[in-house]
């Protein structure tokens, strides 16, 4: 029997605020992201009493879904894939000495996110489970599709073909492996290790792990981020200021966090977009408000992927996937029945989110200036060390040391883009969403079977979306021929 | 920053077109090698569930994509100053650029670390070896006494961590191994 009130039980505070400061420093470390803590707790939440499991999670999911900020800001490595968009618009600023207002603006609106989340997850149930509800396929396909392109438009500064193709090259890469309707395999060349696909976490790692590495180590005198990272608390005229972007951050963060298979990722990518558009400024140069829109946009996400999975069992995102498979290890069956099956579970999930929100909130702070001390070690000291977290968060998952071998791949990859000045962030979000584009395209496309254009045509979200793909693709060559 | 400084820089020279004049063919040369394999892909259910939709789809737009950017090197002289900059090019003077030896220097040792010393040895043996020899020759305001505590104290930490506070395995064996099995 669960309730609102047992999440404010002292024993399970205490439980969900350790796993919130795990959640931060596993988040924090290069690679290590929030999908593979949650299935590593998978295992180990069996042997825990159920309440505890819950708030466990729930710790470690909101914590680790910020930890991502604190390496994205201080080493230009994002901890979580995430985390590229804070990354972007924050490492500037820390490089000027403003990384502890960079932190405590993230974690301000990382709470601000988690509340909004949770408010709206509480009363807007009907309201958005019903626009998810539109969402088939062709949308979802759609959706991947313009993640990436606005993605590529955002990341490549006057160049955004460049960002475009590196947008597409991940999508392609993704395609590599036995597909999942056929069973044909994509690409391998008889290879065996590439028949599961090539992973995303070796690939983001590389891509942005070991380009760094191979990039500042190469430079005679590497950059230094500054100890004193002056004020930490951000002023509350600066979090009213970015009131706007707050709110249109929090609905996007919840929305794509309602739709199935959209995770933070694409939440913070679009929102961070979405927001450049609506302020016109260019947030890559450093801006506070870059940083809010991603981080609101990813904890607010946490309370829209919870909603599918509670209410109808299909995970918002993949750290939810394991949450319900975590609890099914429990006994706990969710989907539209589970108020009559397990009354009080809601309300319980609920007032955990209330619970590891605050932890997050009060244990991110305590961490800052730790983790200040240590990112801003001498690079050439710093830099060979994150190479053993690397190497540890790319065989952590399947632990295969083929996985080593395309993070090393990839990071040269990124390096040799680097140079030639084509942006990594799209390719990253590409190999994330490539299987989910492709797989969808194709359903659809089996769906619209005879009548495609009909088809496209009676679906008004899928024709907003087109038209929105196309306004990315056009606004991006406008902008260059300016 | 400095990334986008030097490619600033990069542009105000002119070697940015000459690049993109360069990348653009192995671009357009990729997109034409993947449509050839997609269209050799079975469509077992028609063209709607082809496993080579997607990616013919993708490479067909990434082909274009290389096209435009070989089309607006052409007008930035791309030609031209890829020649020039062959014809300048000296490989010894290259290699003796502090920059280019450093490069080289981290990528071999790394890949000596990855590719000879990771899952042949113990974890905290090939990393012991990787960070002695990276900070020898990166940090050079270090001595060799503290070179080798850090290189000693940081891989035996960061097993300890993962291995048994995270659960997390090391690639190759780690000296935790045993304590695991043990308190199982």
């Amino acid at each position: 029997m669960f309730s609102f009130s047992m999440a404010f039980d002292p024993f399970l505070i205490l439980i969900c605020s350790t796993g919130a400061a795990l959640g931060i420093i596993w988040g924090a470390m290069p690679g290590l992201s929030t999908t593979m803590a949650m299935a590593l707790l998978v295992g180990l939440s069996y042997g825990m009493a159920t309440h505890i499991a819950i708030s466990f999670m729930l710790g470690v999911f909101t914590g680790s879904v910020f930890g991502g900020a604190i390496s994205a800001t201080l080493i230009n490595i994002p901890g979580t894939p995430d985390a590229v968009p804070t990354q972007l618009a924050g490492f500037p600023l820390a490089k000027k000495g403003q990384g502890g207002l960079v932190l405590g603006m993230s974690i301000t609106a990382s709470m601000i996110g988690n509340w909004v989340g949770i408010l709206l997850l509480v009363s807007c149930v009907p309201f958005i489970l019903d626009i998810a509800l539109k969402f088939a396929s062709w949308e979802v396909a759609l959706l991947a599709l313009w993640g990436v392109a606005i993605s590529g438009t955002l990341t490549s500064g006057e160049a955004p073909l460049k960002g475009w193709i590196s947008g597409w090259l991940g999508l392609l890469i993704a395609l590599v492996g036995r597909e999942e309707i056929h069973g044909y395999e994509r690409f391998t060349f008889g290879n065996l290790e590439l028949l599961l696909g090539i992973p995303y976490i070796p690939v983001l790692i590389g891509l942005f792990g070991m380009t760094e590495i191979f990039d500042a180590i190469s430079e005679s005198s590497p950059y230094v981020i500054p100890q004193k990272i002056g004020r930490v608390f951000p002023p509350v005229r600066l979090i009213f200021q970015y009131w706007k972007s707050i709110i249109r951050s929090s609905f996007v963060g919840l929305l794509t966090g309602v739709i199935p298979g959209c995770g933070a990722n694409v939440a913070t990518f679009v929102s961070y977009g979405i927001g450049e558009r609506f302020t016109k400024k260019k947030f890559s140069k450093g801006d506070l408000e870059g940083v809010v829109c991603s981080e609101v946009a990813n904890n607010a996400n946490i309370g829209g992927a919870l909603l599918p999975s509670l209410v109808l069992g299909i995970p918002g995102s993949a750290p939810t996937a394991a949450f319900i498979a975590a609890l099914s290890l429990h006994g706990i069956i969710l989907g539209p029945t589970i108020d009559f099956e397990q009354p009080g579970l809601l309300y319980f999930v609920y007032g955990g989110l209330i619970v590891a929100n605050i932890a997050m909130y009060l244990s991110a702070f305590a961490l800052i200036k730790p983790s200040v001390k240590l990112f801003s070690l001498p690079r050439e000291l710093l830099l060979p060390l994150v190479t053993l977290l690397c190497v540890i968060g790319s065989f952590a998952e399947k632990m295969a040391m083929f996985d080593i071998y395309l993070m090393f791949g990839f990071g040269l990859f990124g390096y040799i883009m680097r140079k030639t000045g084509f942006p990594i962030g799209p390719m990253v979000l590409g190999v994330i969403l490539g299987n989910m584009a492709d797989q969808n395209l194709r359903r659809a496309m089996q769906v619209f079977e005879g009548d495609v254009i009909g088809q496209i045509l009676s679906r008004p979200v899928g024709i907003i979306l087109i038209f929105i793909v196309i306004l990315t693709f056009v606004s991006g060559i406008y902008r260059k021929k300016q | 920053m400095e990334e986008q400084v030097e490619r600033q820089q990069d542009s105000k020279k002119g070697t940015m077109p000459a690049i993109d004049f360069f990348s653009s063919i192995v671009l357009m040369a990729f997109s034409v090698g993947v449509v050839l394999r997609s269209l050799q892909m079975p469509r077992p259910g028609g063209w709607s569930s082809a496993p080579g939709l997607i990616p013919l789809f993708l490479s067909a737009c990434t082909f274009f994509m290389g096209l435009g950017l070989f089309v607006s090197s052409l007008r930035n002289n791309g030609i031209s100053q890829l020649v020039t900059k062959w014809r300048a090019f000296s490989p010894s003077q290259s290699v003796s650029s502090t920059k280019v030896k450093r490069s080289l220097w981290i990528i071999l040792l790394t890949a000596f670390y990855f590719f000879v010393l990771l899952g042949r040895t113990p974890f905290e043996f090939a990393s012991f070896i990787y960070l002695a020899s990276t900070l020898h020759i990166f940090w050079r305001k270090a001595g060799w006494l503290k070179i080798i505590l850090i290189s000693t104290l940081l891989p035996f930490s960061l097993s300890a961590l993962f291995r048994l506070v995270f659960v997390v395995f090391m690639p190759g064996d780690s000296v935790f191994d045993w304590m695991v099995t043990y308190l199982h």
